[in-house]
């Protein structure tokens, strides 16, 4: 039975009580694009240090399919959830130098995040650069390709623009290495397996909303997600 | 270490072919210094009473 708890805006559950912090579709959206940013880089970086194989359809396949999976994870979270969520602003700012202050030392409050820590969002902001990056830089290399839509044209740019365009396309694949290195870390981490955990299976224990999380900025439905 | 990588082009002059694949270690060493540095922050967080 429901009963109000500490916590302005938040009714108590039964200990176990669990809420959706991401739909099936959202997770399976994530870990595709995870195993197409691993086949992009596989595939592209192998060749380079020795492992020769015919990689260059299957690198342009799986990233038309990340492109596809981005345009729907951004026309899904601008018109069906809450972008708001994923904005870093001041409050975010303010939210990093409470935590910090109240982690070193023995004062400071608490600080309750919203459905997304300022961490989360930075990584999911440096992510999105990194990959919009490689997306347009790696559309516009589709043009050296043949594919079955056209014939390749590799003087569509002269050949030091292409050169830029290759300079831009191999930082953003240096660079997700650093951030996936840095997501899995966290993803691991005992104290952030709850946040994992629900990017697997989709649940949130309520205990762990009502602890860590505002309810004035992360609004849970009855179905517990939004 | 060279940060990109360069080729001649047919009129024999200089031009960017892309970044340097010996960076990856540059990358790879960043992200570890970045865990280093968190659990650093954590260890002295946890020294310091929380």
């Amino acid at each position: 039975m429901n009963q109000p708890s500490d916590t302005p805006g938040i009714q108590e559950k039964e200990p176990g009580a669990r809420l959706v912090r991401h739909l099936f579709f959202d997770r399976f959206l994530h870990w595709f694009v995870a195993a197409c940013i691993f086949v992009l880089l596989g595939t592209s970086l192998f060749p380079i240090y020795g492992i020769k194989f015919s990689w260059v359809q299957t690198h342009w396949v799986t990233g038309l399919l990340l492109s596809a999976a981005v345009i729907i994870h951004v026309v899904r979270s601008v018109f069906w959830k809450e972008p708001r969520y994923m904005w870093f602003g001041t409050a975010d700012v303010i939210e990093i130098i409470d935590s910090i202050r109240k982690d070193l030392s023995r004062s400071g409050i608490v600080v309750r995040t919203g459905k997304y820590s300022p961490a989360q969002k930075l990584l999911h902001h440096g992510m999105t650069i990194i990959i919009l990056t490689a997306i347009v830089t790696g559309l516009m290399m589709m043009v050296k390709v043949d594919t079955p839509f056209w014939e390749r044209n590799p003087y569509w740019l002269s050949e030091s623009t292409w050169g830029i365009v290759y300079v831009f396309h191999g930082f953003s694949a240096l660079f997700s290495i650093t951030m996936i290195i840095i997501h899995m870390y966290f993803g691991s981490r005992p104290e952030k397996r709850i946040y994992t955990r629900s990017m697997l299976l989709g649940w949130y224990l309520h205990d762990d909303y009502k602890r860590f999380h505002d309810p004035e900025r992360w609004k849970i439905t009855e179905s517990g997600e939004r | 270490m060279e940060i990109l990588r360069y080729k001649k082009n047919i009129w024999g002059q200089e031009i960017i072919s892309g970044v340097s694949w010996d960076l990856i270690w540059v990358f790879i060493g960043a992200a570890i210094l970045f865990i280093v540095c968190h659990m650093i922050y954590l260890w002295l967080s946890k020294e310091r009473g929380h």
